[in-house]
């Protein structure tokens, strides 16, 4: 398709009609949580864009992400998206490789520089020069520094792109760090999951096609449509919580009842997603649902949290051979003390002997 | 039309402001089920109050849509599903018609140009 | 580390150290004090020391009907504040929580709504004490930075507990941290300033009462 078609002419050269496009509208204004009426005027625009550039980098990733974002069983609505946007450039997707895939990279950056968009899942391994994930014998710094600085936007796809993820789990041995903090001079939409939702980057793309920026974002660089409120916030379960309703066990009565999971270590009170209104695989279920407690995966660091079967607000108890130690510090400084004291007293007590004695002496 | 949920109360508060909207002004409304947080047993607590109207539309648009008109007259109960099945948007409209259902002009003009024998890209444009 | 990792982590550690290590070392410190050997005879009254303790260890809890006039503001807001206090301790579910997990011990929780309103009854107690403190005229001199800070450090983890389980005001997780942090220093402060008398007040009480008790002095 030429790139100075609009989204719309395109479309209906292929036979995607106007409700189909209003369709998609209504499900992308559903989960970017815009008001539902906002549905005409998306498709109005989206029918008036132009096709995007994008450029997908991988670093040290499961590959999970793209599996999330391009597996379904038949092509559905949502994947309107591709048609929006033209993939330019993903390693695991592309049919070339070698210095073919590489120079298609460099002539597609260089024609659509300043307008492509950069999206980049896997943390960078930072370390010992980024020996850990060199690709094509460059370091992925070098690599991500020179397509972000071309890039319109980046887009830190999944936990390990936006904050380092597992890769930077303790005692995190490459160096591993988030793109956000690498990339300085763009604005980067962080999309964390792990994986992420995929409608959540469709939502960024519809966004960026049709109001032409990038959605607003928290305090932890995620959009607020999807990010803006906890999964505690949007639990169906949460009624449970509000009665003290919690099951104690996976499988004791309460569970069985779908109580609320908290006690079991749901992290759900401090997650913002949108799992539990979005849902996974078409709005089938989300973890919560399926009887599991939220790992907490779009939150920084959530590995390396603690436990994800210890409450929140519980600890994993004091170490009781410590405590043990420090009342005997205290009966050790107690008794310090009260000796101190019976030695005043008795030093007192002599001296006032003494003065008797003496006045006794004189009498 | 009584709900003991008061989730569920709320909502049919909405769309009475939202008939009595539509009644006065003529502007549609629409409230969107898939993004609040409801538990599959009160969407279908929601669906057996509204009851079926008379009308039921289906649309054929890169995957099913159903679009019921419910007890109320003016409230539709609308879901559309995607190519592979799974359901991508669930509204209700409150409006005469859905929007998404009468022809659009551009739409027409194309149709008219296909009867007069015209290529039909070129209406459009 | 996020602050609430730190809360959550090495401070309450901390904390919990710095609390057992300072209430042991109080409690031991005043009992080995050197006491003065009690020479006189017992007095025509006398009873038991064990029953004396024991007996003032309960009538202190009541406020002399005599005095009765001047205390009872006093009293009112004591008792409902230690009660509401016990009752948020002991039955609000998270804090039953943190001492299963830590020591395996489980009880059942009161409901959410009555844990609430024992915050509240609590929270208004403590603001009226201090509120009293600053307007009784004998109270505000006899009042120190103690007083003041003991009340306030009480207040604080209350306020936010509040807030935290009504989840308003701020996102949980800066709640939860900052009641968190908030008892933790309430527990460092509790073993040296006036808040001691945790595990002071009926040692005392029955120190005292097993005196008088022998003396013949307890009624």
């Amino acid at each position: 398709m030429s790139q100075k078609d609009t989204l719309g002419q395109e479309l209906s050269r292929r036979g995607i009609s106007r409700r189909a496009l209003l369709k998609f509208a209504a499900a992308a204004a559903t989960s970017l949580a815009l008001p539902p009426s906002f549905a005409p005027a998306i498709a109005e625009e989206l029918s008036k864009a132009r096709r995007q550039s994008l450029i997908w980098l991988s670093f040290q990733d499961c590959t999970g992400c793209l599996e999330a974002l391009t597996r379904s069983e038949a092509p559905g609505i949502e994947r309107l998206i591709f048609d929006f946007v033209s993939l330019d450039y993903q390693e695991t997707l592309m049919a070339a490789a070698g210095t073919a895939a590489e120079d298609v990279l460099k002539a597609v950056a260089q024609e659509n520089r300043g307008n492509y968009l950069l999206a980049v899942d896997g943390s960078v391994p930072v370390a010992d020069n980024g020996v850990y994930s060199m690709i094509g014998g460059r370091s992925p710094m070098a690599i991500l520094s020179e397509l972000a600085e071309g890039a319109a936007a980046v887009l830190a796809i999944g936990t390990c792109a936006a904050y380092g993820g597992i890769p930077k789990a303790a005692p995190n041995p490459t160096g591993a760090a988030g793109i956000g903090a690498l990339v300085g001079g763009k604005p980067v939409v962080n999309i964390p999951g792990c994986p992420p939702i995929p409608e959540v980057l469709t939502g960024v793309l519809v966004n960026f096609l049709t109001f032409g920026k990038l959605p607003d974002l928290d305090a932890q660089g995620r959009p607020l449509a999807y990010f803006g409120t906890t999964i505690h916030d949007q639990c169906y379960r949460r009624p449970y919580y509000d009665q003290g309703k919690f099951a104690k066990s996976f499988d004791d009565a309460g569970a069985r009842q779908g109580w609320c999971l908290f006690e079991l270590g749901c992290k759900g009170p401090t997650t913002h997603n949108a799992c539990a209104s979005l849902k996974w695989n078409g709005g089938t279920s989300f973890p919560i649902q399926s009887g599991h407690g939220c790992l907490g995966c779009s939150e920084p660091d959530f590995w390396d949290k603690g436990s994800f079967y210890t409450s929140l607000s519980g600890g994993e108890g004091p170490p009781w051979g410590a405590v043990a130690g420090a009342a005997a510090g205290g009966v050790a400084i107690g008794g310090a003390a009260a000796f101190a004291a019976r030695r005043a007293r008795a030093s007192v007590e002599r001296q006032l002997a003494q003065e008797w004695k003496a006045q006794e002496d004189e009498a | 039309m009584q709900s003991d949920d008061p989730f569920l109360q709320a909502l049919l508060a909405e769309l009475r402001m939202l008939l009595a909207q539509l009644l006065e002004s003529g502007e549609s409304g629409q409230i969107d089920l898939l993004r609040l947080p409801m538990a599959p047993a009160q969407t279908e607590a929601l669906r057996a109050l509204l009851g079926q109207g008379e009308i039921v539309i289906t649309l054929e648009a890169e995957g099913p849509s159903r679009i019921e008109e419910t007890r109320l007259s003016g409230v539709w109960w609308v879901e559309h599903h995607d190519r592979a099945g799974h359901l991508v948007a669930r509204l209700l409209e409150v409006a005469a018609v859905p929007e998404i259902v009468p022809a659009a002009a551009p739409d027409i003009g194309a149709s008219l140009g296909v009867l007069s024998g015209e290529d039909a890209g070129k209406a459009e444009t | 580390m996020t602050l609430l990792d730190f809360a959550r982590g090495p401070a309450l550690y901390a904390a919990t150290l710095i609390m057992v290590c300072g209430l042991v070392w109080r409690l031991t410190g005043v009992a080995l004090l050197p006491f003065r050997r009690d020479l006189a005879a017992s007095g025509p009254n006398a009873k038991g020391r064990v029953s004396g303790a024991l007996w003032q260890v309960v009538s202190r809890s009541f406020p002399r009907r005599s005095f009765l006039g001047r205390t009872m503001v006093t009293v009112t807001i004591g008792y409902a504040m230690h009660i509401g206090l016990a009752v948020i301790l002991l039955g609000g579910a998270p804090h039953i929580l943190l001492v299963t997990q830590a020591t395996g011990l489980d009880w059942p929780a009161l409901p959410k709504g009555i844990v609430a309103i024992a915050s509240g009854v609590t929270l208004v107690s403590l603001l009226l004490v201090i509120l009293r403190r600053l307007t009784h005229p004998v109270l505000r001199l006899l009042s120190n930075v103690d007083d003041y800070l003991s009340i306030l450090l009480t207040l604080i983890p209350v306020l936010t507990g509040i807030l935290l389980a009504e989840e308003t005001l701020l996102p949980y997780e800066t709640l939860l941290t900052w009641h968190i942090l908030s008892v933790e220093a309430l527990m460092i402060w509790l073993p040296f300033g006036k808040l001691a008398h945790v595990v002071f007040v009926f040692a005392g009480r029955a120190a005292l009462g097993a005196r008088q008790a022998r003396k013949g002095a307890l009624q």
